[in-house]
């Protein structure tokens, strides 16, 4: 009989519970490949400039993502504590993705210009210094390590496999641009390649010495700032047009 | 086709598998005489398991 | 094993092993220096041991046939699953400290919340769960199949090759290494090697179920062997990634934002799905029936419950992602399906609770079966509140919140771990031919300490998960916010003590466990407990 073969087999039992679990996957992810191509970008979403690019690794490898989210919810609260809520089209060139699970600290999709960047070293170095109540670990390392840029440009390669437009003149000057950022001077190829005239971006590329520890030496700091100040300014909510949003959530 | 198209029949293709899926399993899951079996079958692991172990407890 | 084969394989890992010195003399990065030198010595640990199992005369050392099931590695899998699981809960413990009192991040770059959160999640889930499914599922598929297990040592390369994957991925987070995402933290070249583990572990486990002795596959093996598979397609699916190069350890993942987001989620809610769950109903339709005696309530329901799980269990991913910025309708069906998934899971717990009808006198006189049978009491439990919690307006107030690290803990805590220490005692004495546990009183201990546990966790989170999510939300008369964040953080203070002294009660129940199994594998019975009527014979 039919039925008993179903039980009896093994190769039946196996082929049968892999389609079965596959059904869910297909029907959930598939479309959203389809989103992802035909839905028009949002004006303003850049790829990260080579020191932010080093800076949210640094946000990954310390795992700031445990506690913190980047996400914000279409809620009342949400919108007045953190800002307008978050588009897909923000996250487009996050490879990974970092919105989180968790608020055991606050929300940081936008936490870009909130604060002055000798706000964010303090509070890296010493968060209850600054914020009594707060449970953040400290990271006063961050300070005192260099950064290592030397292989900068591999990784804008990498990412340009992975589908974020990096042009061969971005990659020929990464190391360039990181140090350009990083110190604020000879900047101009910089805003050239990421600058508001380019992406029709909200806020200009932001140059200076983010870790006010002097242009010679460039520190992890350096670089975790420059990305936590550039998070959530890019898209100009003032032009946002409001009436196509729902295809773009 | 759009992503509009796509996202709208995704749902509903769903909800159609999962039923037909469902029945299927039901229907063979109680299939006349079945009882029986299945009585057997829970007592598979009460059996006797040995095949000789011999040192391996 | 011929001596030519074997020289093929010795062959094979010593090429191995120079790749990784080639790999650690051009490491990028200290982790990847790191995990080479590791590889190295795995490699050379290998050789040794390859060169002291071949006997060269051409005579096989040991006469092990198929007429005798292979329980070495068994045991191997038990200890090591004790020894992760107490590892696992210090480390949770550690890490509840340090959100009580946050000095114990010590401000250094190996030591902080960050880096010792996953190193607490992938010891308790991947460490002490892995190896408990691992060591159970040979157990119970060469024992309802009456055959021993497939492939000859090819179990002995899953297992260790499983225990070199675990300490690859928590070194490399102390060090710095991570994809950056929830419980696939490891980096490529870890990933890469637990897929190899992990097509092993499937070749040993469909091998042993199609070489067979008994005609009928028990319904235990069809939960193992769905767990097996949909964790190779998750693991794989959600792993897919750019290494910026190959002496190094960053890489940078296929998708971006939105589709990556799915995915993760896809991958994350099947690892509880399918790993937590699935794999420990497996155990559960074994050790529960073994332990009362008695056969499963209904093993039609067993069949019904194993299919609607699996079909629904992959679609509930995406209420992970309410309201964030996912297309609704993903929500939506994520939604349903989750709310869906509360009956073919409480289909599960009925028929391990009711495999004791008729037999409930049982729970006052044996330890093991409480422990079996509350672990499937809190199961009941956790997919009671998981469904609620994903019901979009329940989620608008959990998410992000502490809620779901209770809801978490009271699945991993209450099931998970309840049953796999349940398993523990069942299969300690049975692997080592001892008569009994050395001690019924300590697990008994153990009992009510994890129980006591469980509940100030779960208790302690509900209160500061709910209370933190109307806290954010709080608004006065004039229409401004009550609470700035921090205010909410400082209210949380008292529940995140109270959490980590639960977690303390659970941590000091496991070591009693590994106390006992320790005093059990050495023959011994504790003073006085020789003379009690035994729960069972």
């Amino acid at each position: 009989m039919k039925h008993d073969k179903i039980e009896r087999s093994a190769t039946l039992l196996l082929v049968l519970s892999f389609l079965v679990v596959t059904v869910g996957g297909l029907v959930e992810i598939i479309p959203l490949f389809w989103l992802n191509n035909t839905i028009e970008r949002v004006k303003g979403v850049r790829p990260y400039t080579p020191l932010e690019l080093a800076g949210r690794n640094i946000y990954i490898r310390e795992g700031c993502y445990l506690c913190h989210s980047q996400m914000i919810r279409p809620f009342r609260d949400e919108v007045e504590r953190y800002g307008h809520y978050s588009l897909a089209a923000e996250s487009m060139y996050d490879h990974p993705f970092q919105w989180g699970s968790k608020r055991t600290g606050p929300d940081l999709a936008r936490v870009g210009g909130k604060y002055s960047d000798q706000w964010h070293v303090q509070h890296l170095i010493d968060p209850r210094a600054v914020v009594p109540e707060s449970v953040m670990p400290g990271y006063p390392f961050l300070a005192k390590t260099e950064l290592k840029f030397d292989d900068i440009a591999d990784h804008l390669k990498a990412l340009r496999i992975v589908g974020v437009p990096y042009d061969d003149d971005m990659i020929r000057n990464a190391k360039a641009d990181l140090i350009a950022q990083a110190s604020g001077e000879d900047t101009e190829g910089l805003i050239k390649r990421y600058g508001k005239a380019r992406w029709g971006s909200a806020t200009e590329v932001k140059a200076r010495d983010f870790g006010r520890d002097g242009p010679q030496k460039i520190t992890e700091m350096d670089a975790l700032v420059a990305y936590m100040q550039m998070l959530g300014t890019l898209v100009d909510f003032k032009t946002f047009d409001t009436t196509n949003v729902e295809n773009l959530r | 086709m759009s992503y509009e198209t796509v996202a709208s029949w995704a749902g509903s293709i769903a909800t159609v598998i999962f039923a037909l899926f469902f029945i299927g399993v039901l229907i063979f899951i109680f299939r006349p005489g079945s009882k029986k079996t299945y009585e057997e079958l829970a007592r598979l692991p009460l059996q006797d398991e040995d095949i000789g172990e011999r040192k391996n407890g | 094993m011929s001596i030519p084969m074997r020289m093929v394989q010795m062959g094979l890992l010593g090429v191995f092993g120079l790749l990784a010195l080639y790999m650690a003399a051009n490491a990028r990065d200290t982790a990847f220096a790191v995990h080479a030198w590791i590889f190295f010595a795995a490699a050379v640990l290998g050789l040794f041991w390859m060169a002291r199992q071949t006997s060269y005369d051409g005579v096989r050392k040991q006469g092990v046939g198929d007429d005798e099931y292979m329980m070495d590695v068994v045991k191997a899998g038990v200890i090591a699953a004790v020894f992760w699981a107490v590892v696992g809960f210090a480390m949770g413990v550690y890490v509840a400290s340090e959100l009580a009192w946050p000095f114990l991040n010590w401000d250094t770059s190996n030591t902080n919340f960050g880096r010792l959160r996953p190193v607490h999640t992938t010891a308790v889930i991947f460490a002490f769960g892995g190896n408990a499914l691992i060591a159970t599922s040979f157990y119970v598929v060469q024992r309802t199949n009456r055959t021993r297990l497939a492939f000859g040592n090819l179990a002995w390369f899953v297992f260790w090759g499983y225990q070199l994957f675990i300490v690859l991925a928590a070194t490399g987070y102390v060090l710095g290494a991570t994809q950056g995402r929830e419980y696939a933290e490891p980096e490529w070249y870890v990933d890469i090697w637990l897929a190899i583990v992990w097509v092993a572990y499937f070749l040993v486990f469909f091998g042993t179920i199609v070489k067979r002795k008994v005609k009928h596959i028990y319904v235990a093996n069809w939960f193992y062997l769905s767990f097996i598979i949909t964790v190779a397609m998750l693991h794989i699916g959600n792993n897919l990634a750019v290494p910026v190069s190959f002496f190094g350890s960053k890489s940078y993942s296929l998708l971006s934002g939105a589709p990556d987001a799915i995915t993760q989620w896809w991958y994350g809610h099947n690892a509880v799905g399918f790993f937590l769950t699935a794999a420990f109903l497996g155990m559960m339709y074994y050790f529960i029936p073994k332990q009362a005696d008695r056969p499963v309530y209904s093993y039609r329901l067993s069949i019904i419950h194993f299919w609607a799980l699996t079909f629904i269990y992959i679609w509930a991913g995406p209420h992970h992602l309410h309201y964030t910025a996912l297309p609704d309708w993903v929500q939506t069906l994520g939604m349903v399906m989750s709310v869906i998934l509360w009956m073919p899971s409480w289909g599960g717990m009925i028929n391990g609770l009711m495999t004791l009808s008729g037999a409930w006198d049982k729970l006052r006189t044996d330890p093991i079966l409480r422990m079996l049978v509350i672990s499937v009491a809190f199961y009941g439990m956790s997919t009671f509140e998981g469904p609620m919690m994903s019901i979009k307006s329940v989620n608008a107030l959990s998410h992000y919140t502490d809620w779901t690290v209770g809801h978490v803990h009271s699945g991993a805590l209450g099931w998970v771990g309840m049953i796999s220490m349940g398993a523990v005692y069942y299969l300690v004495p049975r692997l080592w031919g001892r008569e009994r546990l050395y001690s019924y009183t300590l697990v008994s201990w153990h009992f009510w300490l994890a129980t006591l546990g469980i509940v100030l966790y779960a208790a302690s989170m509900w209160v500061s998960g709910i209370m933190q999510g109307l806290m954010w939300r709080e608004y006065d008369d004039q229409g401004f916010l009550v609470y700035s964040f921090v205010e909410t953080v400082e209210a949380m203070h008292p529940y995140y003590v109270i959490r980590a002294l639960g977690g303390t009660f659970f941590l000091v129940g496991g070591l009693l466990m590994a106390y006992n199994v320790w005093q059990t594998i050495r023959g011994r019975v504790r003073a006085g407990e020789a003379a009690l009527v035994e729960a069972r014979a």
